[in-house]
């Protein structure tokens, strides 16, 4: 892997607070870390170590106070908001916590909304394959369960075949079984596309699947290991 | 590659979005199209009226204007008319006076001359024999014998010469200063010494009629056909061919249903009906210029041939009617005006200078009954065009709030997307296709049905009240472009301008639903009232952009509704206060007090009072008006005037309301024709609906200077029935004050009607979709509220009640404040046009207007509950995923 990919992604000295004067908070103190191209990145923290915030930052979709995010040598913040979104458009694809389908499109659809930004997108037909979608394929998001919906989502982000995958609290909303489906879902787009992902979750449990753990608390990277010993994502218990 | 194969998906969104709200997309749609295809249907129709008003001109050929002279002009008048050229007023009095001088003096001179001479003579011989005793006969004998020797003497005829010579040339000295002051004195009443005066040579063409009755229930005037000026369109049938045959302008006839073959009473004659037509110079039937209104029901417009007009004008007033057409056409309507005052001052001087005098004069750009009908469907035209326009910003604006409240649901999947590297445009254009959609198909239906029988219903409202040429509908580019083009850009425009407003926030604003710009405002401080009010104080503010708008769009509404049920309380009101505010039931007026044998015009009715009337213009800056005024007889039975000083005059309260006129107020009257102008001052205001001014005879004649035995005619309260017809110039009854009312209730009255109701329609439409949006915003607290066990009541008492405060307090500013723009927009339409119609709105309409609007309201209302009802629990608990 030559220095390029293994510092494919590479977050430095990144500070970040919100209010002003004394209700001034600090979510980001400064945080150093890098990602191999390819890589399953977990960010893993509890509630307001700044993960989110983060994943955010890395996605172009909040901005910095100080140091910098780049992707594959490219800095964002020499970024203005054109080129911000086209580099959202062209390297991110995005899955929240809530899924954010769009209520009148079918799965199918839903799925195109994502391979339309794409110059060379994934086989839609064999992606819903790979997603457990296709016989649900014309349905709309309400006719779905929520890993249903949450594997539309992941379907509409990773269709556009983005170098990097963002995936917020992706079974935050999800039952234990579902959950997993959709972690096992997530190894495999990795497995079989080869995108970077990095996923931000408090689950710590998660960290065992995933090829490299940062961990986070009160805006500073406290652990940052990479998982030689991964397991599969069936594998998970909590 | 594969990008080429993917559509926009966001585009499948469009027509399903449609689908899934089609009720309100329908509404809009509905709305949006009938209101285009009026428009269009008005823009078609009118277009092509004004593309043949503007062909009137060659295809009928339309007067430039026309005068009337008070007897028939010779052949040498007509030419020196036609000349354009002023007549030399000095020379034509002066010769005038030098002959009259020459043929007189001589006489006259030797006469007083020889008086003189004798005398002198008959005293030089009475003293030479006084003491000789001679008798008086001898005396004489030899009186006569001097004088006839002193006659052959050289002497005599020096003195003669002599005193003839200085008597001529002093005497016409005198005549020449006086002529001198008197040209003078009409050079500055007709403002003659125009340096800029410009001859403007013109033809001028006999267009003779007589004012007859018709059917003993109408007044109808005869025109002599010719082939040259004013020509009429044929609707129906031919023109006359026999003496006992008449062509009738076609509105008139189907007013009166009076048929093509039917045969009328004219004047007492028996005419035969052959033709229905509309004349060039007649295209509404104004009876008289300074008339407000046209008169289609009781005044009709004829032809008829040579030996028709014979036979009709015998015995008659004929009014000599003369038409011009100038040379040289005006470039414009600015050099229209410039040369038709040359013309009139020309004019003045001709006829002047003949033993004829000018009894009217009107140009044709100032002709009612030729420039009405253009100005009414150009007007027309613009209304409705701007009344588009407002309802299309008003729906732009209700897209544009309809969309923001999608875009505040839709926050998160918008946050999504432009996470996921849509940009901004891409959405914004999606958001904005279904406005843009549902107004371009609106534009086209709405074209389509506007070009095709909407375009016919508009006609058929002008026919039905104008007495038009044949109509053929011109396709208009312009109508397309103004109701399809123009909707477009401004729903575009407006919606672009909220949609980016809205969009300019970062994703990550929308996917936290974080859609307030800037630091969040502190929450409004509610005072301390119970939970309920301030729960809907709370839905109050919330949605203030709709309630402004829906405040906005129904007063808008309640504006023209207002004007629906105004106008013809106004026209009733006229209806009723006429009869009491008219001071006498008949006016006749004379064409001349006296007849061929010199004797003065007088009627053995015993009401008959005679009076003095004349005519004077209030100049404003948009109307040159005619005001009427009345010499009265001391002690007047009909007007008796209160005790006025010098310059005093009443003033009726038609001329007061119009121009805002006062007791004490000083007024300015000019002459018609004439430079001449007088200053009054108002002592009283009369109730009277006439645009009128009273002074006492004796003023009026001092102040015209006419003679002392002047008057105009008779007034009295029962009819007058011996004078002969062809000395009446016209007959003032209440019937002619109300008949303007009248025409405009049939012009318009049965349109108002369906107007008011379409206006309700309107307002449904406006609540309909403004309270939609409301309760659709907060489907997620109702049923919220619903799982927390409140009634479907108690939720529709919370989320409607607010919407009922706010239609209530709007529907009472609209009443009162549509009736106050409504009153200032009619003074200044009014102002625009002669006449007045006091706009007076009854209460009831007022109430009815109120009620209408909220029995609207209430049925909306009803629908809101039923969607309330229906919002099912579980709708908050989707909501959350």
């Amino acid at each position: 892997m030559s220095e390029q990919e293994r510092k494919f992604l590479e977050v430095c000295d990144l500070r970040k607070g919100f209010g002003s004067g004394e209700s001034r908070q600090e979510v980001l103190r400064g945080m150093n870390f890098s990602v191999s191209k390819g890589e399953f990145c977990v960010l893993l923290g509890p509630s307001g170590s700044g993960k989110s915030t983060l994943l955010n930052i890395i996605g172009g979709i909040d901005g910095a106070d100080s140091g910098y995010i780049s992707i594959n040598g490219d800095k964002l913040k020499e970024m203005d908001e054109k080129t911000l979104t086209n580099y959202r458009r062209k390297h991110l694809g995005y899955v929240f916590q809530l899924y954010n389908l769009i209520p009148n499109l079918t799965v199918k659809e839903n799925i195109e909304v994502g391979a339309y930004l794409s110059e060379d997108p994934l086989d839609i037909d064999e992606l819903l394959t790979t997603l457990g979608l296709w016989d649900h394929r014309n349905k709309l998001p309400n006719q779905l369960s929520g890993g249903q919906q949450q594997r539309v989502s992941i379907g509409r982000a990773i269709v556009k075949n983005p170098d990097i995958l963002l995936c917020d609290e992706p079974t935050g909303a999800l039952d234990y079984n579902t959950s997993k489906e959709i972690l096992k879902l997530i190894e495999d787009v990795n497995a079989k596309y080869g995108n970077t992902i990095i996923m931000v979750t408090h689950n710590e449990a998660i960290k065992y699947m995933a090829d490299h753990v940062v961990k986070l608390r009160d805006g500073v990277v406290r652990h940052n290991d990479i998982n030689d010993n991964k397991i599969s994502a069936m594998e998970l218990d909590w | 590659m594969a990008r080429n194969k993917i559509k926009n998906p966001l585009l499948k969104r469009v027509p399903r979005e449609f689908l899934g709200d089609w009720k309100k997309y329908i509404v809009v749609m509905i709305f949006l199209t009938a209101m285009i295809g009026v428009t269009a249907g008005v823009y078609v129709a009118n277009n092509s009226m004004m593309a043949m008003f503007d062909t009137i001109e060659d295809d009928y050929k339309l007067e430039d204007g026309h005068f009337e002279l008070n007897k028939k002009a010779d052949s040498e008048l007509i030419s020196a008319i036609e000349s354009g050229e002023k007549a030399d007023l000095k020379a034509y009095y002066t010769n005038k006076a030098h002959d009259e001088f020459d043929e007189k003096f001589e006489e006259e001179f030797t006469s007083e001359f020889n008086d003189a001479f004798n005398s002198q003579i008959e005293e030089s011989v009475r003293a030479s024999v006084a003491d000789m005793g001679l008798s008086e006969d001898d005396i004489n004998g030899m009186v006569l014998s001097a004088q006839a020797d002193a006659k052959d003497s050289e002497d005599y005829k020096l003195a003669y010469e002599d005193a003839y010579n200085e008597a001529y040339s002093e005497a016409l000295s005198e005549i020449d200063e006086e002529i001198e002051e008197e040209i003078s004195k009409a050079e500055n009443k007709y403002g003659l010494n125009d340096d800029s005066f410009s001859p403007v040579p013109v033809t001028v063409y006999e267009n003779f009629y007589v004012n007859l009755s018709e059917n003993g229930d109408s007044r109808i005037r005869v025109f002599k056909y010719q082939e040259n000026v004013d020509l009429p369109c044929i609707h129906k049938g031919r023109l006359p061919e026999t003496g006992d045959e008449i062509a009738i302008d076609r509105m008139h006839a189907d007013n009166a249903n009076i048929k093509l073959g039917d045969v009328i009473n004219v004047g007492g004659s028996e005419m035969k009906v052959v033709g229905l037509i509309s004349l060039a110079n007649y295209t509404t039937l104004h009876e008289s210029n300074s008339d407000m209104m046209f008169n289609a029901l009781t005044f009709d417009a004829a032809i008829v041939n040579d030996e028709g007009f014979e036979k009709l004008s015998s015995n008659r007033n004929v009014h000599y009617m003369y038409t011009w057409i100038y040379d040289v056409d005006p470039e414009d309507k600015i050099a229209e005006a410039k040369i038709s005052d040359n013309f009139m001052k020309a004019l003045i001087t001709q006829v002047a200078c003949s033993d004829n005098s000018l009894e009217d004069y009107v140009p044709a750009y100032a002709n009612q009954a030729i420039t009405f009908a253009p100005d009414d469907v150009g007007g027309d035209m613009s209304m409705v065009g701007i009344l588009l326009y407002i309802f299309i910003g008003i729906i732009a604006f209700i897209f544009a709030v309809t969309i923001s409240s999608t875009i505040v649901k839709e926050s998160a999947v918008i946050g999504t997307l432009r996470a996921s590297g849509y940009t901004k445009g891409e959405l914004i254009a999606h958001y904005m296709a279904m406005p843009l959609i549902v107004t371009l198909l609106a534009g086209i239906i709405g074209n389509v049905t506007g070009y095709t029988f909407l375009k016919e219903a508009v006609k058929n409202l002008y026919y039905n009240s104008y007495s038009l040429p044949v109509y053929k509908t011109l396709w208009s580019s312009e109508a397309f472009l103004k109701t399809t083009l123009i909707p477009v850009v401004v729903v575009l425009l407006v919606n672009f301008v909220v949609i980016a407003y809205k969009m300019r926030l970062s994703p990550l604003k929308f996917l936290r639903h974080d859609l307030k710009s800037g630091k969040r405002r502190n929450t409004i401080k509610l005072p301390n009232w119970g939970f309920l009010s301030r729960f809907r104080t709370r839905i109050l503010i919330q949605n203030k952009t709709n309630y402004i708008i829906l405040a906005f769009g129904i007063i808008f509404v309640m504006f023209l509704m207002e004007f629906a049920y105004g106008m013809p309380d106004a026209l009733d009101n006229i209806k009723k206060t006429v009869p009491d505010s008219l001071f006498v039931n008949y006016q006749v007026v004379l064409k001349s007090t006296v007849d061929e044998d010199d004797h003065t015009i007088t009627t053995s009715n015993p009401d008959a009072e005679r009076f003095a009337m004349g005519e004077l213009i209030y100049k404003t800056k948009s109307l040159d008006e005619g005001i009427s005024v009345y010499g009265l007889v001391d002690d007047s039975k009909y007007f008796s005037l209160p005790e006025l000083s010098e310059g005093e005059v009443v003033i009726s309260e038609a001329f007061s309301d119009k121009y805002g006129i006062n007791v004490g107020d000083t007024i300015n009257l000019d002459a018609e024709f004439e430079n001449t102008t007088y200053e009054f001052k108002v002592s009283e205001i009369r109730p009277s609906t006439a645009m009128a001014m009273f002074m006492d005879i004796d003023t009026f004649k001092n102040l015209f200077d006419m003679e002392e035995d002047y008057f105009t005619g008779y007034f009295s309260d029962t009819e007058i029935t011996d004078i002969e017809e062809k000395y009446i110039a016209k007959i003032i009854t209440e019937e002619d004050m109300i008949m303007m009312a009248k025409q405009l209730d049939h012009s318009m009255g049965g349109m108002m009607a369906y107007f008011g109701y379409v206006c309700v329609i309107m307002a449904a439409v406006l609540i309909y979709l403004l309270t939609k949006i409301i309760i659709e915003k907060n489907e997620n607290a109702i049923s919220m509220t619903k799982i927390l066990g409140y009634k479907n009541n108690e939720i529709a008492s919370l989320y409607l009640m607010s919407t009922t405060w706010v239609m209530i307090a709007v529907e009472l500013v609209g009443v009162f404040a549509g009736r106050i723009i409504l009153g200032y927009v009619w003074g200044v339409f009014l102002k625009s046009m002669p006449g007045w119609v006091a706009f007076d709105m009854n209460n009831s309409s007022l109430v009815k207007i109120f009620f209408l609007v909220l029995v609207a309201y209430l049925a909306i209302m009803g629908l809101d509950y039923r969607r309330i009802r229906k919002i099912p629990m579980d709708e908050a608990l989707k909501r959350v995923e």
